[in-house]
C-alpha cells in the first residue's frame, strides 16, 4: 500500500507545485511580452470592430502603423501581423479574429513568400496557449500539437513546450522587466534596431518551388473572405534593394504567377517591392524589415495606394 | 516511438495495464504484439529483418539441441552466418564499398562500386547480438532450446530492450516469460522511479548538453581550447546520460511488469582505472564480447603476447560493432592501448594505491575520466580527419589572442547562462544520487525522503527538460 500511496502522492505534490509555479511563470511571460499578449487579446478575445484588418508576418507587424493609416483614410485599421507567421498561421489568425470580431470590410494581406508555405506551423505556439478558449485558435494549435487539450485543461503541461529563452523571459517578467520592442499600438510595434544585419552576399540563390494555386491556406483565406463578404487585397511589402530577387532564383516567376492567380480571383495585387523607399538603408532595419522611420513612410505610401480601393467604402 | 515522447508514455501505460489484466497464457502474445508495434513505429518494413533472423535462430536452436556431433556446430554456424550477414549487409556494406573504392583510387584506378541507399534498421546490432547469444548458449548446453516460437520471438523483440539493449542472455530472461508475473506495487514503484531517473538523465542533462556538443564538434577549429575541453567532457557526460538513461528506462519499464533485465551501467565514471571502467560501462556488451569472443580466444590463460592480441581483437570488434566508421575502430583501438597500459601497471605496480587514500582515488578517477574523454573525441567525430582537427585545435587554440568564447562560437542562442546553471544543478544532483545509490536505485529511503527525491526529479524534468524529441545516440548502432 505504501508504494501506491507514494505514487499517488508524488503525482499530486508534483502537479500542485507545477500548477502553482505555472501561475508565476505565466504572469512573468505576460508581463515580459505584454504588448504581444495585449495584441492577441485584442485579436482573439475582444469584440471591437475594425474596418480594415492587416494580415501577414513580422513584415506587417513591424512595417505598418495603423494610427497613420487611420488618420489618412478615415477608417479604422488593425495590424494583425504576427512575427514568423506563414500561410497556416495567417489563416489561423484570420479565423481566430473572425471567431470573436464582426467581419471587417477589408482584409489586406501582406503577400510574403511565407503565405505560400504549406507547412502546418505556428512560429511560437506558446503565445497562443493563453487563448485556447477561442475555438479557431484551439483548432489551429491542436492541428500542430495533439496534446493541446492537456495545455488547456492542465496549463502546467505547457512547460513541456518551453525552451530556455521562454524560461529566461518568464523569469525576467516575474522580475518586472519588459521586452523593449514589444509595444503595441493597434497591433503595430516598431522593429528592433539592428546593426549590420544587411546580408549582401548572395553566393547561391535558393530555390523556392511554391505551388501558388494549390496552396490550402491561401485558398482558405480567400474562401473565408468570400463567405464573409470581406474584400481581400494582396500586397507585396517593401524589401531592401531587390533582396528577394537576389536571394531567390525563382522569385520573379512566383510573383508573376501570384499576380495572375490574384487576377483570376478578382483580388487586387499591389507591389511595393520596387518602390524608391527600398533604395535607402535608412528606411530598413535589415533586408526585409523597415526601420521605425521607414515604417512611418511606408504606412503613408500604403494608405495612399489603398485609398483607391477603399474609396467605395 | 522514443522513450522520451508522450506517445511512449501512453503506449507504456496501456501495455502495462493490459499486461496485468490479461490471463497469463495471453500475455506473451500481448507483449509480442506491443513489441511489434513499438518496432514498427520507427521503420515498419524493417520488422521483416527481425522476423527473418527470429525464424532462422528459432529453428537453429531446435536443431542444435536435437543434433549430435559436428552437425550441431554446422547449425550454429548457419545461425551465426545468417545474423552476421544481415548485420554486414545493412550496417557495413557501404563502409566496405567506400574503403574498396578508396583503395582503388589510391592505386590510381577506379572501382566505382555502387553504394546502397538504405537506412540502418534501428537497434540492429543489439538484437542480432542477443539472437546470437541464444544459439551460442543452446550450443554450449547452458540453455535449453525454446520450443514456443512466440516466446522465442518475444525474447528477441521484448520492447523495453529491443532497440538499445541491455543485450540479454537467454538464461536470464527466457524463463521469466514463462513465469506468471503477478502485480507488485513495489515492482511498479521501483520500475517507475528508475524510469523517472533515466528520463531525467536523458531530457535534463543529455539533450541539453547535446546543444553545446553538436556545435563544438560541427566546427572545432573555430573554438577555443577551453570550449573544446568542455565539449569533450560534456560529450562524455552526454553519452553516459543518454545511454544509461535509456537503459534505466528499459530496465524500469520491464520491472513494472515484473521482469528483471540485467544491469547495463554501474556508475562508470567512478572507475579508478580503464579495466574498472569496462566493468562498469555497457556491461551487457562487454560481457557479451568477454563470453563469446575473448574467452573462446583463450582469455587470460595464454601467453602475454597472445593476451594482448586477444584484448586488441575484442576492442577492435567492439569499436566496429558501434558503427561502420574508422572513428569507432580508432576508439576501440585506443581503449585496447589503455588496457595494455592498465595491465602493465597491474603487473608491475598494482592498483591498490588508488583506493588507499581518498585523494589517490580522486586522482585515479580524474585520470581515467580524461583518458576516456580523449577516446570519446574519436567516437563523436564525424570522421577521423574531424577528430584530428579537434585535437589539433585543442592544442593550438590555447594561444594568446584567441578569444575565449563560451558558449561556443556560432551558438548565440540555445546555451546561455540558464543552460549552464541547469547543467551544474543537474550534474550535482546526478553525482550525489549515483554516488549514494546503487545502479538501479534499489535503495529504501524513508517515506518522506523518497517523496522528496521523486517529486524533485519530476519537477526538474518539467521545468528544465529539453523536449525536442531527440533520439538516443545508441539507436544508430
Amino acid at each position: 500500500m505504501r508504494y501506491l500511496t507514494s505514487i499517488i502522492l508524488i503525482l499530486v505534490i508534483t502537479a500542485t507545485v507545477l500548477f502553482v509555479s505555472y501561475f508565476a511563470v505565466d504572469r512573468g511571460l505576460r508581463q515580459f511580452y505584454s504588448g504581444r499578449y495585449e495584441k492577441f487579446d485584442e485579436m482573439f478575445n475582444r469584440t471591437n470592430y475594425y474596418d480594415v484588418l492587416l494580415l501577414g508576418s513580422s513584415r506587417t507587424h513591424r512595417n505598418i502603423d495603423p494610427r497613420i493609416c487611420d488618420s489618412i483614410a478615415g477608417v479604422s485599421f488593425y495590424n494583425g501581423g504576427i512575427s514568423g507567421a506563414e500561410g497556416f498561421e495567417m489563416d489561423a489568425a484570420l479565423q481566430g479574429y473572425l471567431e470573436v470580431h464582426p467581419s471587417p470590410k477589408y482584409v489586406i494581406l501582406n503577400y510574403d513568400l511565407g503565405v505560400l508555405s504549406s507547412e502546418k506551423r505556428l512560429y511560437n505556439p506558446i503565445f497562443y496557449y493563453y487563448f485556447l478558449n477561442n475555438k479557431a485558435v484551439y483548432n489551429a494549435v491542436a492541428d500542430t500539437d495533439k496534446f493541446t487539450w492537456l495545455y488547456k485543461h492542465f496549463p502546467f503541461m505547457q512547460y513541456l513546450r518551453f525552451n530556455d529563452d521562454i524560461r529566461i523571459e518568464a523569469i525576467k517578467g516575474i522580475m518586472g522587466k519588459h521586452y523593449t520592442f514589444d509595444s503595441n499600438y493597434k497591433g503595430y510595434s516598431r522593429m528592433e534596431e539592428t546593426i549590420g544585419k544587411f546580408d549582401t552576399t548572395y553566393l547561391h540563390r535558393d530555390s523556392l518551388k511554391y505551388e501558388v494555386r494549390n496552396n490550402d491556406y491561401l485558398n482558405n483565406i480567400i474562401n473565408t473572405c468570400r463567405q464573409k463578404d470581406i474584400n481581400l487585397i494582396f500586397f507585396v511589402g517593401p524589401v531592401y534593394n531587390h533582396h528577394f530577387d537576389k536571394k531567390y532564383a525563382d522569385y520573379s516567376s512566383i510573383i508573376k504567377s501570384s499576380n495572375l492567380f490574384a487576377k483570376e480571383n478578382n483580388i487586387p495585387f499591389i507591389r511595393f517591392d520596387s518602390i524608391p523607399l527600398n533604395t535607402s538603408s535608412d528606411n530598413f532595419s535589415d533586408n526585409i524589415h523597415l526601420s521605425e522611420v521607414g515604417s512611418k513612410i511606408f504606412s503613408l505610401i500604403l494608405v495612399e495606394k489603398l485609398k483607391f480601393y477603399l474609396k467605395d467604402y | 516511438m522514443l522513450f522520451n515522447s508522450a506517445e511512449f508514455l501512453l503506449f507504456f501505460i496501456v501495455v502495462t495495464i493490459l499486461f496485468f489484466l490479461l490471463p497469463h497464457k495471453f500475455r506473451w502474445f500481448h507483449l509480442l504484439l506491443a513489441s511489434c508495434y513499438f518496432y514498427a513505429s520507427f521503420v515498419p518494413i524493417y520488422i521483416l529483418i527481425l522476423f527473418f533472423t527470429i525464424i532462422i535462430d528459432y529453428f537453429a536452436g531446435l536443431f542444435i539441441e536435437r543434433a549430435t556431433g559436428k552437425i550441431r556446430k554446422q547449425f550454429l554456424f548457419i545461425s551465426i552466418i545468417a545474423n552476421v550477414s544481415v548485420l554486414a549487409f545493412f550496417k557495413y556494406y557501404n563502409f566496405f564499398i567506400d574503403n574498396i573504392n578508396e583503395i582503388f583510387s589510391f592505386l590510381g584506378t577506379t572501382a566505382n562500386l555502387p553504394f546502397l541507399n538504405i537506412l540502418l534498421p534501428i537497434g540492429l546490432s543489439f538484437h542480432t547480438f542477443q539472437a546470437m547469444s541464444y544459439t551460442i548458449e543452446v550450443y554450449r548446453g547452458n540453455q535449453k532450446a525454446e520450443k514456443h516460437f512466440g516466446i522465442y520471438a518475444l525474447y528477441v523483440m521484448f520492447y523495453p530492450q529491443l532497440v538499445a539493449g541491455p543485450i540479454e542472455r537467454p538464461q536470464n530472461i527466457l524463463h521469466q516469460f514463462h513465469e506468471r508475473q503477478s502485480f507488485s506495487a513495489a515492482n511498479l514503484y521501483f520500475g517507475l522511479r528508475l524510469m523517472l531517473w533515466g528520463l531525467f538523465k536523458k531530457v535534463v542533462i543529455a539533450d541539453r548538453l547535446s546543444i553545446f556538443v553538436d556545435r563544438v564538434f560541427d566546427n572545432p577549429s573555430a573554438q577555443n581550447s577551453i570550449v573544446l575541453v568542455l565539449g569533450a567532457a560534456f560529450f562524455a557526460i552526454q553519452i553516459y546520460c543518454d545511454f544509461s538513461g535509456y537503459s534505466d528506462m528499459a530496465i524500469g519499464a520491464a520491472k513494472t511488469m515484473g521482469f528483471n533485465l540485467m544491469t547495463n551501467f554501474n556508475r562508470p565514471y567512478f572507475a579508478t582505472n580503464i579495466k574498472n571502467f569496462w566493468d562498469r560501462w555497457h556491461i551487457s556488451l562487454s560481457t557479451w564480447f568477454r563470453d563469446y569472443v575473448y574467452i573462446p580466444l583463450g582469455g587470460n590463460r595464454v601467453k602475454v603476447s597472445r593476451l594482448y592480441f586477444n584484448i586488441a581483437i575484442v576492442f577492435l570488434l567492439s569499436g566496429f560493432w558501434h558503427g561502420a566508421n574508422w572513428t569507432f575502430i580508432i576508439w576501440g583501438a585506443l581503449h585496447a592501448i589503455y588496457l595494455f597500459f592498465n595491465m602493465f601497471v597491474s603487473r608491475n605496480i598494482g592498483w591498490g594505491w588508488a583506493t588507499k587514500y581518498k585523494f589517490y582515488t580522486c586522482v585515479a578517477w580524474i585520470i581515467t575520466f580524461l583518458f576516456v574523454c580523449f577516446a570519446w573525441i574519436f567516437f563523436r567525430a564525424e570522421s577521423v580527419n574531424n577528430a584530428f582537427v579537434y585535437i589539433r585545435s585543442l592544442i593550438n587554440n590555447i594561444g594568446l589572442g584567441h578569444n575565449i568564447r563560451i558558449p561556443p562560437a556560432g551558438l548565440v542562442l540555445g546555451f546561455g547562462a540558464m543552460s549552464y546553471s541547469i547543467v551544474i544543478i543537474s550534474l550535482i544532483t546526478m553525482f550525489f544520487v549515483e554516488y549514494k545509490f546503487s545502479p538501479r536505485l534499489e535503495i529504501k529511503l524513508s517515506f518522506k525522503r523518497d517523496l522528496l527525491f521523486c517529486c524533485s526529479v519530476l519537477i526538474m524534468i518539467f521545468l528544465f527538460g529539453v523536449f525536442e524529441k531527440n533520439s538516443f545516440i545508441y539507436f544508430q548502432f
